[in-house]
C-alpha cells in the first residue's frame, strides 16, 4: 500500500510545529472555520459537512457558455477515464467522452497546455464528460464497462465507442484542486467498442505482466517516455501491478500516485550526483500562481511553501495564510498533508532539473497565489508552471539572503515570512557542519 | 582475502546495525586484525558514526589483510532482524563469489543470505577522532534520556541541553509549546561518579539525529553524553566490554536575529 493513501484517510490534522500564519485577523464572525479550507484542500472534509461548499460554488459561479447535448449519439472516448473518490471503495468510474474525435494527447495531457489560457482550457475540458457506474474498486473486472475502458486506455487514439446513458445530460462544470475540469456527469448503462484501438507498446507490456508491481511499471511508462498523465489514467483504471493487486485508483489519488512514484525513483539518481556549487533561482508566473524556486548548494532535501492569499479560491478566510511540508535527505514517512498534491508535482519538476543538470542540491519552491488564478485547474499547474520555471533563465548568488531577495521583488507576502516559514532556509542559517569543527580543532 | 567471524547473540549486531543503518544507509566495514570498525559521516555531514567491536567479542575472528567491503547498511539491518533470541552470527566473506556471507546459526539448522557488496569510494576526511575538551560529561540511563527526546519531539525539532553543576536541564520550545526536564546527579537513572561539570554549558541539537541513535540502544544501558557550548556533542554508548559506538552531532547555533512584525 502506497504510504500517502494512509495520509489521505485518516483526520490527523496538521503535522507541522508551527501554526498557518496568519497576517492580519478580525473578528471571526461566522460559525465555520474558513482558515482550514486551505490545510483541507476540499478533501479532507475538516468543516465537518459532507461535500465541500468550496467545489460547490466554484462550479455554479464559473459562468461559460455549456455545449448543449442531451444525449450521446455519435460519440468518442479521447480515450479518458474517470475514478471517484467518494463512497470508497465503492466508487463512480467510467470513461470520459466527447462528441468530436480529439485525442487524448490535446484534451487530457496538461504537457500540451501551456499556450492556452484558463478559460480555453476550462472550455476545452467541459466537451469532456464524465460517465460513471457503480464500481467495487476491488473488483473491477466485474464491470463490462471497466473492462472495455481498459481496452480503449492501451493507446492514446480517440476511439468510436456507442454507449448507452442512464438518462439525459445536464450542462455542469466539474472543477478540483488536484484534478483537471471536466464537464457533465452522467450514468452509464453500457458500452461498445466500434473501432480498434492501436496500443501503446509500454502500456501494454504493463498491462500484460501481472508479476511487475504498480510501482515497477510507473517508473518503467516514465522511462519510456509516456507522460504522466497517460500514466495516471492506466494507473487509476487498475491496469498495472501484481495481479490480485489491481484495483481501481480515484483519479485524484492517482494523480498524486504518480507524482510521488516518479519523483522518489528521481531522487534516489539525484543523490548521486555531485552537489551544485552555486545558489541559483527561478522564477514564473502561471495563471496568477507565482513561483520562485531556490536551489541551495547541499545533499538532496526539498521544501515547498503556499501563500493563499484571502479571497484566492481555496482561502475563503478574511486571512492570508501560509503553509509548509519539506523533507530531509532520507525523505518524508507520511504524507505531504499541508500542501498536499502539489507538492508532489513540483518535486518532481524540480528533480527533473536537477537529472538533467546533473546535480544534487536542496531545493525550496516558493508559491504565492493571487487572486488571478481563478478557479483551481488542477494540480498539473503546478508540474508545468515548475517544469518552465526550470527551462528559463536563472540568477546566480553566493548566499542563501541574496537568493531569497529574489523572493521579495517576486512576492506580495514579505520575505521575512518566507524566511520564517522556510525550514530549510532555518537549517542553512543554523544547524552547522561537523567538517566546521574539523578545521577549528 | 576473505574474513570470518561467529558472534554468540545474533541480536546483538542486529540492534547496532539497525542504529548505524538509520545513520548511514551504505558505508565501508572496515575488517582489521583487532576488530570491526565502521566509521562514516552521515550524508549531510551533520553527524558522525564510529562504531568498533573488538577480535575478543567474537568466538571466532579471523581477519588478515582484508580489504574494507562496501555494504548496503538498510540491506543488512533487514536481514539481522530475522535473528532469533538463540541463533548466532556468522558474517563472512566468499572469496570466489565476492559476496559478503550471514549466517544465522540455531540449534541444529542455520539460514543464510549472501549479500553483494557495493562500490563505495573512501571517504576523505574522517577523523580518527574529534577532539574535544569537553566541559560536560555525565552517564545517563538511556530509557531516561529516550523520554526526554519523545517529550521534546513533540514541542520542536531540537532539544537544548544545559548543564550545571545542580544537573543537567533538558528543554524544547516552539511558538506555542515548551516543555522542561531536570535531573540532579544523584538521580539513580545518572552515573553520579561520571557526573563532571565545569562551568555552565548550553547547547541545542537536533531531534532527529540524536534519535537515530538514541532511540535504538538498550532502555537499560547507560549512554555517556558529552558537549561543550556551540560545539558538537559526543554519545558514547559502551557495548559491554566488547566495543562501543561513538556518534558525534553538530550543533545548532542560533543568530540573535528576531523577526519583527
Amino acid at each position: 500500500m502506497l504510504p500517502f493513501f494512509n495520509g489521505i484517510l485518516s483526520t490527523s490534522a496538521f503535522n507541522s510545529k508551527k501554526n498557518p500564519v496568519i497576517l492580519t485577523s478580525m473578528d471571526d464572525n461566522s460559525d465555520m472555520n474558513f482558515e482550514l479550507c486551505v490545510i483541507c484542500k476540499t478533501s479532507r472534509g475538516l468543516c465537518g459537512r459532507k461535500s465541500c461548499p468550496l467545489l460547490q460554488n466554484w462550479s455554479k459561479q464559473y459562468s461559460i457558455e455549456q455545449p448543449k447535448i442531451q444525449n450521446l449519439d455519435e460519440t468518442f472516448s479521447p480515450p479518458s477515464f474517470f475514478v471517484g473518490w467518494t463512497g470508497y471503495p465503492r466508487i463512480n468510474a467510467g470513461p470520459m467522452l466527447t462528441v468530436n474525435r480529439v485525442a487524448s494527447d490535446v484534451i487530457d495531457n496538461s504537457r500540451n497546455w501551456l499556450e492556452k489560457s484558463q478559460e480555453d482550457i476550462v472550455k476545452m475540458r467541459i466537451s469532456l464528460m464524465r460517465t460513471h457506474a457503480k464500481i467495487n474498486v476491488k473488483r473491477p473486472l466485474d464491470s463490462d464497462i471497466v473492462q472495455k475502458s481498459q481496452e480503449l486506455l492501451l493507446g492514446k487514439k480517440a476511439i468510436d465507442v456507442e454507449v448507452q446513458l442512464e438518462r439525459k445530460i445536464i450542462p455542469r462544470i466539474s472543477l478540483d484542486e488536484r484534478m483537471a475540469p471536466h464537464g457533465p456527469i452522467v450514468p452509464i448503462k453500457t458500452m461498445d467498442i466500434t473501432e480498434n484501438q492501436s496500443p501503446i507498446n509500454a502500456i501494454e507490456k504493463s498491462f500484460y505482466d501481472t508479476d511487475l508491481l504498480a510501482t515497477d511499471a510507473v517508473s518503467y511508462m516514465g522511462k519510456e517516455k509516456l507522460d504522466e498523465n497517460t500514466i495516471t489514467r492506466v494507473f487509476s483504471a487498475g491496469m498495472i501491478g501484481r495481479k490480485d493487486n489491481r484495483k481501481l485508483v480515484p483519479t485524484r489519488w492517482s494523480i498524486t500516485a504518480v507524482d510521488d512514484i516518479l519523483s522518489k525513483q528521481n531522487v534516489e539518481k539525484v543523490k548521486l550526483l555531485s552537489e551544485l556549487g552555486e545558489f541559483r533561482v527561478f522564477t514564473y508566473s502561471f495563471f496568477g500562481n507565482r513561483f520562485v524556486i531556490i536551489l541551495i548548494p547541499d545533499v538532496w532535501s526539498y521544501e515547498m511553501i503556499e501563500t493563499w492569499f484571502r479571497g484566492a479560491f481555496m482561502n475563503p478566510s478574511d486571512k492570508d495564510i501560509a503553509v509548509e511540508d519539506w523533507e530531509g535527505y532520507n525523505g518524508r514517512t507520511d504524507y505531504a498533508s499541508n500542501i498536499t498534491g502539489a507538492y508532489y508535482a513540483a518535486r518532481l519538476g524540480v528533480t527533473e532539473y536537477l537529472l538533467k543538470i546533473k546535480r544534487q542540491s536542496q531545493a525550496i519552491v516558493l508559491r504565492e497565489i493571487s487572486d488571478e488564478y481563478r478557479f483551481p485547474l488542477g494540480v498539473w499547474v503546478i508540474r508545468l508552471a515548475v517544469r518552465e520555471a526550470m527551462k528559463r533563465k536563472y540568477k546566480v548568488f553566493d548566499s542563501i539572503d541574496s537568493a531569497f531577495e529574489v523572493a521579495e521583488k517576486m512576492f506580495d507576502y514579505p520575505l521575512k515570512h518566507w524566511k520564517y516559514r522556510s525550514k530549510l532556509y532555518d537549517l542553512s542559517k543554523s544547524q552547522t557542519k561537523l567538517d566546521y569543527f574539523l578545521q577549528v580543532s | 582475502m576473505a574474513f570470518q567471524m561467529v558472534l554468540e547473540d545474533a541480536k546483538l549486531m542486529s540492534n547496532i546495525v539497525s542504529i548505524i543503518s538509520s545513520i548511514v544507509a551504505e558505508s565501508r566495514i572496515n575488517v582489521e586484525e583487532d576488530g570491526i570498525r565502521i566509521k562514516a559521516f552521515d550524508a549531510t555531514r551533520i553527524s558522525m558514526i564510529d562504531f568498533f567491536m573488538k577480535k575478543e567479542a567474537f568466538q571466532k575472528y579471523e581477519a588478515k589483510d582484508a580489504d574494507p567491503i562496501g555494504l548496503s547498511l538498510e540491506t543488512l539491518n533487514t536481514i539481522l532482524k530475522t535473528a532469533k533470541a538463540n541463533e548466532q552470527l556468522r558474517m563472512s566473506f566468499d572469496d570466489t563469489t565476492k559476496r559478503f556471507i550471514v549466517e544465522f546459526i540455531g540449534q541444529n539448522q542455520q539460514r543464510k543470505f549472501a549479500l553483494s557488496v557495493i562500490d563505495i569510494p573512501e571517504e576523505g576526511n574522517i577523523p580518527d577522532s574529534i577532539h574535544i575538551e569537553f566541559d560536560t560529561n555525565f552517564e545517563i540511563k538511556a530509557s531516561f534520556i529516550q523520554q526526554v527526546l519523545k517529550d521534546a519531539e513533540m514541542v520542536s525539532d531540537y532539544l537544548k541541553i544545559r548543564a550545571k553543576e545542580e544537573g543537567i536541564f533538558f528543554g524544547a520550545e516552539s511558538d506555542t509549546k515548551e516543555m522542561d526536564t531536570f535531573i540532579e546527579p544523584q538521580s539513580e537513572e545518572m552515573e553520579t561518579g561520571s557526573f563532571l561539570v565545569s562551568g555552565e554549558s548550553e547547547a541545542m541539537y537536533s531531534l532527529d539525529f540524536l534519535s537515530n541513535f538514541l532511540r535504538g540502544i538498550r532502555s537499560s544501558d547507560y549512554v555517556r553524553m558529552s558537549f561543550n557550548k556551540e560545539q558538537p556533542i559526543r554519545l558514547v554508548y559502551e557495548i559491554e566490554d566488547k566495543g562501543h559506538l561513538i556518534y558525534f552531532v553538530a550543533p545548532r547555533i542560533e543568530e540573535s536575529e528576531e523577526i519583527e512584525d
